[in-house]
């Protein structure tokens, strides 16, 4: 402080003359019409300038908000969606109002954070950061903007354990949108994370490759028209009635970040009637 | 005491003939002088210099408030005492003059040659400041510069008219 105190002392002089210069032209400024277009103009433009490069860099920090926003968005979208609601009435889904829940919303979504994931097992779990005092609870699907994600199989207070798509348990029919068909079940293999293996698809179907393949009407844990992936390879042959189908995943599973459990508030009807449906193995299949 | 009122008397005079006068005949667009620099020519070496830049941000304050310039004297005077310092010391030995009896820049300390040289570069300065205020734009910049010279040199003229209508050496 005595430092400053001393150079303030020293350049007393040089000090005064630049308070007494900028009052001048301030002044200046402040009174002539050109001279205050000119320097506010240039003055304007840094200031655009500075608060342009300010909201890059501050837009980097901001990201992971940015993303939970977006998932929160995503979800009231979801809800608005036809495929959403629990039927369309015949002059339109929106003056439908089912007599039970007094709602026309069939799913809600509860953002949930990534915080374990795993990829190169046999069997792989991913842990979410919400657990049942979220409202999550087992059989709940879990999605990401890319695709489907898993099944929570366990949900403790504040986190859930969720079984992922690269798990050797997990089955899924997916809906040939060329097709209009939902046909076959997809499964991983334990190989590469990014392929899936279709079978059980009628070798008389006829498939491309490229054919985009979601999540079945059919199915009851995971909403209609989630993304699932893509056919990457199939192969027939004489031996078998069904094609051998590698399907390339929409969802990138070692850049999972961000993910939406979806709870479908009629679930406790569809277990009821699940458990009358004998299942060929353990997990968790639709 | 009698010299500060003196010099005060002498100033808000310079500034009133700056203003009536200088500022509205014109003589050319490329000509405007502004004498009234005179007044820090013939400020003692001796004065306290904190003083002086106080005084002459008033002193400019005074012509723009009179000639509609706000800002644009005042920052030229400040502009000119600050540098002045500087210049003194360059130009000036305090200890010389006062041998001489002198306690300004006068004609017979250094011959006219070193008296032209340092009023000239004072002149100089504070013309420059003042129209690059006034044009204020990169691309006037030969324009002022050409402006602050021939200006300079007509603030001369009337200079030496002030000193020899005041008697000065």
């Amino acid at each position: 402080m005595l430092v400053i105190f001393r150079w303030i002392r020293n350049q007393a002089y040089p000090l005064l003359y630049v308070l007494l210069l900028l009052s001048a032209v301030t002044q200046i400024f402040r009174y002539h019409f050109y001279q205050h277009s000119i320097y506010f103009g240039h003055a304007l433009g840094i200031h655009r300038s500075m608060d342009q490069w300010r909201a890059d860099v501050t837009s980097y920090f901001k990201l992971r908000t940015t993303n939970e926003q977006l998932v929160k968005e995503n979800g009231l979208l979801r809800n608005q969606l036809n495929w959403n609601l629990t039927s369309n009435s015949p002059k339109g889904a929106l003056t439908y109002t089912d007599t039970f829940t007094k709602s026309l919303i069939k799913y809600e979504y509860i953002p949930a954070r990534v915080i374990r994931n795993s990829v190169n097992e046999q069997n792989n779990f991913i842990v979410l950061d919400r657990g049942y005092k979220d409202g999550i609870k087992k059989h709940m699907s879990v999605i990401c903007p890319m695709g489907i994600v898993g099944v929570v199989v366990e949900s403790a207070a504040h986190y859930s354990l969720v079984m992922s798509v690269l798990n050797s348990k997990f089955e899924i029919t997916p809906y040939f949108y060329d097709l209009k068909i939902s046909q076959g079940v997809i499964s991983w293999n334990g190989e590469d994370p990014n392929f899936v293996e279709l079978e059980e698809v009628n070798r008389f179907v006829k498939l491309k490759n490229g054919m985009k393949l979601y999540t079945s009407n059919y199915s009851l844990l995971f909403p209609a028209g989630i993304p699932i992936g893509t056919i990457e390879k199939s192969e027939s042959n004489l031996k078998s009635n069904f094609y051998q189908i590698k399907v390339k995943l929409s969802t990138d599973f070692s850049q999972l970040d961000v993910v939406t459990v979806v709870k479908n508030i009629h679930q406790n009807e569809l277990d009821v009637l699940n458990a009358l449906i004998p299942t060929k193995s353990g997990g968790a299949n639709d | 005491m009698i010299e500060v009122i003196r010099f005060i008397i002498g100033g808000l005079f310079l500034a009133l003939i700056q203003t009536l006068i200088f500022k509205e005949v014109n003589i050319a667009w490329w000509i405007k002088p502004m004498p009234y620099v005179y007044l820090f020519l013939i400020l003692p070496l001796s004065s306290n210099k904190f003083a002086v830049l106080i005084g002459a941000f008033f002193f400019g304050l005074t012509i723009d408030a009179f000639g509609g310039s706000l800002g644009m004297h005042t920052a030229a005077c400040v502009t000119t005492v600050f540098v002045k310092n500087y210049i003194d010391l360059y130009f000036l030995d305090e200890n010389s003059m006062q041998l001489q009896g002198m306690r300004y820049m006068q004609i017979d300390y250094k011959g006219w040659q070193w008296y032209g040289v340092y009023i000239f570069s004072i002149l100089l300065i504070h013309h420059l400041v003042y129209f690059t205020f006034d044009y204020f734009s990169w691309t006037a910049l030969f324009t002022i510069l050409f402006v602050s010279v021939c200006s300079v040199l007509g603030s001369l003229i009337f200079i030496q008219i002030f000193r020899l209508l005041m008697g000065h050496k």
